[in-house]
């Protein structure tokens, strides 16, 4: 069920009744069980897995917690394993061949591998790290472990089951939202979520589709300034696009009386990189800190350190979204920007130039243009294979006719 | 189960801004297409012959619904055969002239197939029209993918069920409901080119679709002859060379090169299409077809189908590998098999047009515009003397 069709917009009525009607203690496994059918509709038989993983991880969470005896770090291990290996499994298997392939054919060894055609389980990449997340916080001692019901709300959200935002657990929190009435400010505050959500969609992002499409699919017809203007229709139609279905997921939540995260806030109109990277996607962003950067050190080992912990956390982050090199060099592209920014702020900081809280109009437009220019390159990178996107980056700079 | 602290001021307060949102949407509606003010705009679909096809389904959902029933039109559907073949200005011209008070009514789609033709057909019940002319071609009846395409984007929702267009799932089913009853969605597409027309116009932004060739220069030295039967857009001065040097052989093969230099896909597309891939046997736009007469006899309404014209070119031996005549004259027998079971009339048109007024195949250029037209006047004129004669046009015969 995707959000803008009219599937949605029926099961989503019928739940909302049947949840409003039901007894307080039946909500939560009302919601568990439509989050099933919801997930069945696209894809049955993977329905089973992500409910075996869910069996799992909530064993395993019993394991890891604080008390739980001496092999907790053990089981901590092989449950992260198990899911970062599953999501490995079934979305990089591909790539990671190739890869091999590839160094291996560079080194002049021949070889070939014939990966098996998977389909990966819809939404893998969320709701592993929602999984990965509840471990660690469980296994940090943040939260004792749920119980079944609440955690299985927790994975089994519909709203947020596709595409995000990616949840806390101790943000979600089924227990306390599962007592409240329903609230009509709540049910006027998400249908007016969803509806701005479907306009976001439908008048801007699939409006703007088709004249950006042709664009990458033939760059040699067209000038830089047309490559230039499909690049910012990109920019608006993924912005539009992805921020419409937050929109709709935390308007759906939000029926039900959950509250969920924001995903996005304004971040075209951020005057720095690292600001964008705050306000773009924020649950992947806050997710990629808490659990990559700052475990891998963060800045506390030192500006060199911070350096390459930024490049391999943005690295990843790049392939998350997508298998392949290009989304890895997309990610790089944006670490190297984060690091230029955060060279500036030392550079600053040493040689004594004032910070100023408010700077000048015309400066903060100038960094607010130039942030957003810097993410239009980026975007070529997301799109195109890393031929095509250096091309169209060489002419749109134009460095080549 | 409400909270006491927002009891039925919350709710009242719900309502009524939700209402407020009901009540935009309705005046929309409205204005859109009870004032008309969507069809006040011309949208510009860009350059191809997808644009066109958008253009002609505008300009006819533009009919459907604002146009007033009265006086009953004659209508004539088809793909591009009747877009190329038949003149609307000219037929109701000549039917002016006989004295005829007929209102004519083209309504082509490019590239229709035979259940595209079904939908507009049943669409065009709107207008209330006393005659529906089939202009056919055997290629209608091809098995395309024909899913998603503009005629069904547009046209195809919950009043009719298609058996060559099956709705599978809850999507497709309630899609088709919402289309029926909601203009505002049926008819997003055209409102979403108006408004990105009107702010590009606003804007003057540059155009970013790709660009074809400056068609404004085309006609150059184009000899008056050419212009006059193809049109300066139609033909090229190589082309009307190669075309000029079938015209003195008369050899079959010169007219293939002429085709061949205009397109390397057609000659296939044609060699592609046998009494096997395309033939009246378990085809599904058969079946729509016959629905379509199924439901005009029902209404009352008079049926031609007229079976439209084919180059004798295509019949000579050396072009016998692109054109079946054994297609050709099945669904001749179909078509007037159907007619006489449906009360309809047959009109076998393929013979009508020597090969010079032709731009390929089935195709014709304005010489066989002019001729078909004038034949089309005819049969409506012959048609419209028999309603007014017999008093049959409301009962079949």
């Amino acid at each position: 069920m995707i959000f803008n069709t009219w599937v949605y917009g029926a099961f989503l009525a019928v739940v909302f009744c049947l949840y409003w009607l039901a007894p307080a203690r039946w909500r939560p496994l009302l919601l568990i069980g439509f989050g099933f059918y919801f997930y069945w509709y696209y894809y049955p038989i993977h329905t089973l897995f992500i409910a075996a993983m869910t069996v799992i991880v909530f064993g395993l969470s019993w394991l890891v917690r604080p008390g739980a005896g001496r092999q907790r770090r053990l089981w901590f291990g092989l449950a992260t394993t198990l899911c970062l290996g599953t999501l490995a499994y079934f979305k990089y298997q591909g790539f990671f061949l190739d890869s091999v392939a590839w160094v291996m054919g560079a080194a002049g060894l021949k070889t070939h591998f014939d990966p098996p055609q998977l389909r990966a389980p819809l939404a893998i990449s969320f709701f592993t790290f929602e999984y990965v997340h509840y471990l660690i916080e469980v296994y940090r001692g943040t939260f004792p472990p749920a119980g079944a019901r609440d955690f299985g709300l927790f994975i089994m959200f519909f709203p947020t089951l596709i595409c995000g935002p990616i949840k806390r657990f101790q943000q979600f929190n089924p227990q306390e939202y599962s007592q409240r009435g329903l609230d009509p400010q709540n049910v006027n505050y998400g249908l007016e979520r969803i509806l701005f959500g479907l306009a976001k969609k439908t008048l801007i992002a699939d409006t703007v589709a088709p004249y950006c499409a042709p664009v990458f699919a033939h760059p040699e017809l067209y000038t830089w300034a047309q490559l230039w203007l499909g690049v910012y229709g990109y920019a608006m139609q993924i912005y539009f696009d992805f921020s419409a279905y937050s929109d709709i997921a935390i308007g759906s939540a939000r029926l039900f009386g959950y509250t969920v995260q924001e995903n996005f806030n304004y971040p075209y109109l951020q005057p720095n990189i690292a600001r964008f990277w705050r306000n773009w996607h924020i649950s992947l962003t806050s997710w990629i800190t808490d659990y990559l950067y700052i475990p891998l050190g963060g800045n506390r080992r030192g500006e060199g350190r911070a350096y390459v912990n930024r490049l391999i956390s943005m690295t990843l982050c790049g392939l998350w979204h997508g298998a392949a090199f290009h989304f890895m060099v997309w990610g790089m592209f944006h670490g190297v920007g984060l690091n230029i920014y955060r060279a500036y702020q030392v550079a600053r900081a040493r040689w004594g130039w004032p910070r100023t809280t408010d700077p000048h109009v015309a400066v903060r437009v100038l960094s607010v243009v130039g942030t957003f220019h810097f993410v239009c390159i980026g975007w070529v990178l997301f799109v195109c294979d890393l031929d095509k996107a250096w091309a169209i980056i060489l002419r749109m700079l134009l460095v080549r006719p | 189960m409400l909270h006491a602290k927002h009891g039925s001021d919350a709710l009242r307060s719900l309502c009524w801004r939700w209402g407020k949102v009901l009540l935009c949407f309705v005046c929309l509606d409205v204005l859109l297409f009870r004032v008309g003010l969507l069809w006040k705009v011309k949208p510009n679909f860009g350059v191809g012959t997808l644009a066109v096809d958008w253009l002609l389904l505008h300009q006819m959902a533009e009919r459907f619904e604002t146009r007033s029933p009265t006086p009953p039109p004659a209508v004539i559907v088809g793909s591009s055969v009747v877009f190329r073949g038949v003149d609307e200005f000219g037929v109701s011209t000549a039917l002016a002239q006989q004295s005829v008070p007929v209102q004519f009514l083209s309504l082509p789609a490019l590239g229709a197939d035979c259940t595209d033709t079904t939908l507009i057909v049943w669409n065009a019940m709107r207008l209330r029209p006393w005659l529906v002319a089939y202009g056919a071609a055997s290629r209608d009846f091809c098995p395309l993918p024909i899913e998603n395409d503009p005629v069904v984007r547009i046209f195809y929702d919950s009043s009719l069920e298609l058996a060559a267009l099956p709705r599978v799932g809850a999507e497709a089913r309630l899609d088709a409901t919402v289309k029926r009853y909601w203009k505002l969605y049926r008819y997003r597409f055209f409102v979403r080119s108006a408004l990105t027309t009107l702010l590009s116009r606003a804007a003057s932004t540059v155009a970013l679709a790709g660009e074809t060739g400056d068609v404004a220069g085309e006609g150059g030295g184009l000899p008056p002859d050419a212009q006059r039967r193809f049109g300066a857009l139609n033909i090229t001065v190589e082309s009307y060379r190669l075309w000029q040097r079938w015209y003195q052989s008369r050899r079959a093969s010169d007219y293939l090169s002429w085709i061949e230099s205009r397109s390397s896909d057609l000659l296939r597309w044609y060699a592609a299409q046998t009494l096997a891939t395309c033939g009246p046997n378990a085809n599904r736009h058969v079946r729509s077809f016959e629905r379509m007469l199924g439901f005009l006899q029902r209404a009352h309404v008079r049926a031609v189908v007229a079976y439209f014209p084919e180059n004798p070119v295509f019949r000579q031996p050396e072009a016998r590998k692109y054109f079946d005549p054994a297609l050709s004259d099945a669904y001749a027998d179909l078509f007037a098999r159907q007619a006489v079971a449906h009360g309809a009339r047959f009109v076998d048109l393929r013979n009508l047009l020597p090969p010079e007024d032709f731009y390929d195949l089935v195709h014709v250029n304005f010489e066989g515009r002019r001729k078909i037209s004038t034949r089309m006047a005819e049969i409506v004129e012959e048609e419209w003397r028999a309603r007014e004669l017999h008093g049959v046009g409301r009962g079949g015969r």
